[in-house]
C-alpha cells in the first residue's frame, strides 16, 4: 500500500501517525500496527530522497515537440 | 462665365484634398484634444471626434493603426494624435486620419495596464478564490521564459541546489517584443496539453514597461487563467507589478523567488523526515511506557490491595479457626483426661483392697458378701478376707447390735 504513496502522501501519512501514536489514544494492537507503517514509510521517503534524480531539459523544436537535455553552464 | 471653367463638386474635393495631402505640416502632426463620440466600427476601424473647448475635428482611426494601440481610448480622454488631415470625398469632409494615439498624462502602455486590470478584475480574472495550490513537491517544474539570460539560470540553479529530484523542462520564449505574448501564451499551453509538469514558472528578468509587456497582455492572462496547471509569475523585480503577477497562482518577487516558493529544499525536507522518524520511534516508546505505567499503578491501586487484603484476612481466620479448633480439641482432651484420672482415683478408693490395707477385713458366706449379722446364724462357717490372705471361721456367738 505504502509502495503507491508519493513523497508528500509518505510524509503527511508519517505525520499523521505520529500525531495519532502521541494522542496515546488508540490500542495497543493498532499502535504497533501502525508503528511499522511508520517505519517503513520514514524508509519509504528516504530512500525517495536518495534515488530520485531529476533531469532538465529544453524544447528545442515546438512543432515536432523535440527536447533535449539543457545545460546551464552553456548561458 | 462663358470661358469660365465649371468644376465639379467631385474636382474640388479633389482639389482640396490634393492641397492638403502635399501639405508639409499637414500631412505629418501631433494634434492634442479630448475624445469624444468615440465609435469603434465591427470593421475594427475607429471613428470619433477630437475636440477642445472652441472647436472639433472629425477624426478616423483604421483598424491596421486601431488595433496597435494598447489602450482602448474613451470619450472625455485627453490625447496626442499623430496623424495626418485629408478629405473624405464622397461627404466633402476633411478629417484627422489618426496613426497612433497616448494618453496625454500617463504613458499609453500605464493607461492600458490600468484597463486591461480593470476588465479582467471584472472577469473575476483575480479572484483568490480561483487561485490553485502549489504542489507539496512537483516530480517536474516547466518553464516558460527566455532561453537565455540570467532569469532561466536563476531559476535552473536554483532549483537544482534545493532539490536534485525534481525535473525541469524549459519551454524556450521570447519575453520581448512583438508575438512575445503569444509565445507566453503557448508555453503555458504547451504545459497543459502535454499535461508534463506539476507547476509552471513563467517570467523574466527586470526591464523596462515595454520590456515586460508580453506579461500585461490580455492574451498571456487569459493562458494563466486557462491554465490547469499552478502558475507562478515571476516577472522582472521586486517592485515590478505586472497583469500576469495578478492572474497566476502566486506571484514571486523575481525569478529566483519563483524557484524557491516552488521546490522544497531537499535538506529542509530529509530534516522533516527525521524528525518524524525520531518522534514516531519517541511516541511509541512513550506510548509502550504509558501502559506499562498504568499497569503498574492498577497493580498497585486499591481494587488489588484489597484483594490482597482479603487473601490475607481470610489466611488470618482460617488460622484463628485452626488455633482454636485445636485449643477446643486439647480443652476436650483434657476435660476428658481430668474425668478419666477421677474416676480412676474414685475406683481407687472402691476397691476393698485398699480397704484392706487399713486394716479392714471383709466376710462372705459360701461366696457372699456378708453386710448383715442376721444373713448369719450359729456355727456357720464364713470367711474373712485380709489383705494379705484370709481365715475360715465358726460363728460361736451372733450379738445383735
Amino acid at each position: 500500500m505504502n509502495n503507491k504513496l508519493n513523497f508528500e502522501e509518505a510524509l503527511s501519512r508519517l505525520e499523521e501517525i505520529v500525531k495519532k501514536l502521541e494522542s496515546g489514544n488508540v490500542s495497543l494492537d493498532e499502535s504497533i500496527e501502525i508503528y511499522q507503517e511508520g517505519v517503513a514509510l520514514a524508509k519509504n521517503c528516504s530512500s525517495m530522497l536518495e534515488e530520485a534524480e531529476g533531469k532538465v531539459l529544453a524544447i528545442v523544436n515546438k512543432e515536432q515537440d523535440i527536447v533535449e537535455e539543457f545545460l546551464v553552464s552553456q548561458i | 462665365m462663358g470661358s469660365t471653367k465649371i468644376f465639379t463638386v467631385k474636382e474640388i474635393n479633389h482639389y482640396i484634398k490634393n492641397i492638403l495631402d502635399n501639405d508639409v505640416i499637414l500631412s505629418n502632426l501631433y494634434i492634442k484634444g479630448e475624445i469624444s463620440n468615440y465609435k469603434l466600427h465591427s470593421s475594427g476601424h475607429a471613428y470619433f471626434t477630437l475636440k477642445d473647448h472652441d472647436s472639433k475635428m472629425k477624426c478616423v482611426m483604421f483598424k491596421g493603426s486601431a488595433g496597435k494601440l494598447k489602450f482602448m481610448p474613451e470619450d472625455g480622454m485627453a490625447v496626442v494624435i499623430q496623424g495626418y488631415l485629408s478629405v473624405y470625398e464622397r461627404d466633402g469632409n476633411y478629417q484627422l486620419y489618426a496613426t497612433d494615439m497616448i494618453p496625454e498624462g500617463i504613458g499609453a502602455l500605464y493607461k492600458a495596464y490600468e484597463q486591461l486590470k480593470v476588465k479582467l478584475a471584472a472577469l473575476g480574472y483575480f479572484e483568490e478564490a480561483t487561485k490553485k495550490p502549489l504542489p507539496f513537491l512537483p516530480k517536474t517544474v516547466g518553464i516558460v521564459t527566455s532561453g537565455t539570460g540570467a532569469a532561466v539560470r536563476d531559476i535552473i540553479s536554483i532549483i537544482r541546489r534545493r532539490n536534485t529530484m525534481v525535473n525541469i523542462i524549459l519551454y524556450p520564449v521570447q519575453v520581448q517584443g512583438e508575438g512575445a505574448a503569444k509565445e507566453i501564451a503557448q508555453g503555458i499551453e504547451y504545459f497543459n496539453i502535454h499535461n508534463n509538469a506539476d507547476v509552471i514558472i513563467i517570467g523574466r528578468g527586470g526591464g523596462s514597461i515595454e520590456e515586460l509587456w508580453a506579461f500585461n497582455e490580455e492574451v498571456t492572462a487569459n493562458a494563466i487563467v486557462h491554465s490547469k496547471i499552478p502558475i507562478v509569475s515571476a516577472v522582472g523585480h521586486e517592485t515590478d507589478f505586472t497583469i500576469a503577477d495578478f492572474v497566476a497562482d502566486l506571484r514571486a518577487a523575481t525569478p529566483s523567488a519563483a524557484a524557491e516558493l516552488v521546490v522544497l529544499d531537499k535538506q529542509a525536507l530529509a530534516a522533516r523526515l527525521n524528525q518524524s522518524q525520531y518522534m514516531l520511534n519517541n511516541s511509541m516508546n512513550r506510548f509502550l511506557q504509558e501502559k506499562r505505567t498504568k499497569i503498574e499503578y492498577i497493580s498497585k491501586g486499591n481494587a488489588f490491595r484489597q484483594i490482597e487484603q482479603r487473601i490475607h484476612n481470610l489466611m488470618q481466620t482460617v488460622d484463628m479457626c485452626n488455633k482454636s479448633m485445636n485449643y477446643s480439641m486439647m480443652q476436650i482432651i483434657n476435660s476428658n483426661k481430668n474425668k478419666l484420672i477421677n474416676n480412676i482415683e474414685k475406683l481407687d478408693i472402691l476397691n476393698p483392697a485398699s480397704v484392706l490395707l487399713r486394716g479392714y477385713s471383709y466376710t462372705s458366706k459360701k461366696g457372699k458378701i456378708v453386710t448383715s449379722v442376721k444373713q448369719l446364724a450359729v456355727a456357720d462357717k464364713i470367711e474373712v478376707q485380709f489383705k494379705d490372705g484370709n481365715i475360715v471361721a465358726e460363728i460361736n456367738s451372733l450379738i445383735n447390735i
